[in-house]
């Protein structure tokens, strides 16, 4: 025997509850096709908590961004973007950049920065999110471990760099650093790093 | 058989702040059937005149949602959070 269920009349349980959502698409016990959510607000609840807000699961999405060089005094470097992605999950953004300069850095080195990220950034002032940069030609006679520092709240989308070596003024490069010397053309920077968007 | 790329914006996020998230989708079709989609995003902050060089709706959007006063508020905020 089949059962229809047209979409419009529906299905009434003993509740008097009436069911009109379609069938889904299974074939032998297994989904046969694709979910599809009608808002952005729909998504997957996980029943671990009667907040569905902080428990539903309601985005999913790959693809690539554009790199840009830029100092927050104005300064930038023109790139060549080998590799650049994005996945987003919920509201954590996962990104890796393999990039390199294919212009010396002009302008101010003050508080170099990764710009063009594909979501902005949670907006909340005391949000902090960070990342490494695994490998790189520009900053590598300045300092030891450069990382990514994502956040302060300013909704943005920004990747600033911050040094480990303390001597090195994180996030200022400007001391002791000269654009042809540590941003000249065909420097490299490799890394990933993650954040919270907005929503 | 045809092939076929397609290049739209397909979504335009307007956050609280006016930031829009764009986001541009590469459609592949073969035979008028879609068999591919890639997507390529890049956010634009009130008050970014790179959006106006931006593909439609996006220069229509931003010009609609960034007053003066969306601005303001905007560079406002961003003055008292960088680093």
């Amino acid at each position: 025997m089949t059962m229809v269920i047209d979409g419009t009349n529906g299905v009434t349980f003993p509740n008097t509850t009436v069911q009109t959502v379609a069938a889904l698409p299974l074939t032998g016990g297994q989904l046969s096709g694709n979910l599809t959510f009608a808002t952005g607000t729909n998504g997957i609840i996980f029943n671990n908590s009667g907040a569905t807000t902080n428990s539903t699961l309601n985005d999913y999405e790959t693809g690539t961004w554009t790199p840009t060089l830029n100092s927050q005094s104005g300064g930038s470097a023109s790139l060549s973007v080998t590799y650049a992605s994005y996945t987003k999950i919920g509201r954590m953004v996962y990104c890796s950049i393999n990039i390199s300069t294919t212009s010396s850095f002009s302008g101010s080195t003050s508080y170099v920065y990764i710009g063009g990220l594909p979501f902005a950034t949670n907006t909340n002032g005391s949000a902090r999110y960070s990342g490494i940069v695994d490998y790189n030609t520009a900053f590598q006679t300045v300092c030891g471990i450069l990382v990514f520092n994502i956040g302060g709240g300013t909704g943005s989308a920004e990747a600033f760099f911050n040094a480990s070596d303390a001597s090195s003024s994180t996030t200022t490069f400007s001391t002791g650093v000269t654009t042809g010397a540590y941003l000249g053309s065909g420097k490299i920077i490799q890394g990933s790093f993650s954040y919270e968007a907005s929503f | 058989m045809t092939l076929a790329s397609t290049t739209v914006i397909d979504k335009v996020e307007t956050l609280q702040d006016g930031t829009l998230q764009v986001r541009q989708a590469e459609i592949i079709t073969k035979d008028g059937v879609e068999i591919a989609r890639n997507f390529h995003r890049w956010v634009r902050a009130p008050g970014d005149t790179e959006a106006q060089s931006d593909p439609a709706p996006v220069p229509a959007i931003a010009s609609a949602v960034w007053t003066q006063e969306v601005i303001s508020a905007y560079q406002a905020q961003q003055a008292q959070a960088k680093p």
